[in-house]
């Protein structure tokens, strides 16, 4: 399958704009996040209707979420983010509540818990390793970060966050949830900060 | 294809997903050209995720995320 298939493929909302300007991948980014939200569901024996169009929502969505909140031409990795957890919210793509019967009552009691969970859950699998450059270090400029260790959290405090990510309604909660992030990947990783000296 | 139902497997195929497929939000926002700006110049200012070499990775993450949380979240907190 050629890219111009691929693209014709992929949705009424990418033929609705530019063709002369394709996103080629739009395609498998969309299979990427089904395909993790997917295997969420199958460890939770569950066979999830996939409802592609509001993946591809998702994926158009972070772009101009980027572009409303920040000024920064290359958004920090917790920016970036950030913008993917407010556009899946916005979109909730996943329209299946988990069962309580195989997954934690607290949890499933939340209101929209799956597309809040899956959300988090991807964000923070996609922050494990990932890397950045500090250029302000006074002591040590251009040095490079790697967030070596995984976000963790107790577990009320994942009940909490995740209360807090289903009740986004739009991108008003952008940068508190950019600096949430950035503060567990830095509790994570104590290197991965600059200096405390306030 | 919009609203359709079909299983991820046939749907896959249609799409012809690239056998790599990244992991993380970059992939997404720079492949829609975020800003008009390469993966390369991403990675030097804002940072940048890693990447999983198959999309049988992505599952297997999602289903290991679901796996963590019925294992390790205590039930009545």
């Amino acid at each position: 399958m050629s890219a111009k298939s691929d693209l014709l493929f992929s949705s009424k909302n990418v033929l609705a704009q530019d063709l002369t300007k394709p996103s080629p991948h739009l395609g498998s980014d969309v299979v990427t996040l089904a395909t993790f939200s997917e295997g969420f569901y199958h460890r939770l024996s569950i066979k999830p209707t996939l409802i592609w169009k509001k993946f591809e929502d998702v994926i158009n969505d972070i772009p101009s979420i980027l572009n409303r909140n920040t000024n920064a031409t290359t958004p920090s990795v917790f920016k970036r983010a950030t913008a993917f957890t407010i556009a899946f919210i916005k979109n909730s793509p996943l329209d299946q509540p988990f069962a309580t019967g195989t997954f934690p009552p607290k949890l499933a009691k939340i209101i929209n818990h799956q597309n809040a969970i899956v959300a988090f859950e991807y964000a923070r699998q996609c922050l494990h390793k990932s890397t950045y450059v500090m250029v302000d270090d006074p002591k040590d400029s251009g040095r490079k970060v790697i967030l070596r260790n995984k976000i963790k959290v107790s577990a009320h405090f994942y009940y909490d966050t995740i209360h807090a990510i289903s009740n986004i309604k739009d991108d008003t909660s952008f940068h508190f949830i950019s600096l949430l992030y950035e503060s567990l990947a830095y509790k994570a990783n104590r290197r991965a900060c600059y200096p405390e000296v306030l | 294809m919009t609203n359709t139902t079909e299983t991820l497997a046939a749907t896959s195929k249609r799409f012809n997903a690239r056998p790599m497929l990244c992991a993380g939000v970059q992939c997404s926002s720079s492949d829609v050209k975020l800003r008009g700006r390469s993966v390369n110049e991403q990675q030097n200012a804002g940072g940048s995720f890693r990447r999983i070499t198959s999309l049988g990775s992505v599952g297997q993450a999602g289903w290991n995320a679901a796996d963590n949380l019925i294992k390790n979240f205590p039930f009545g907190v």
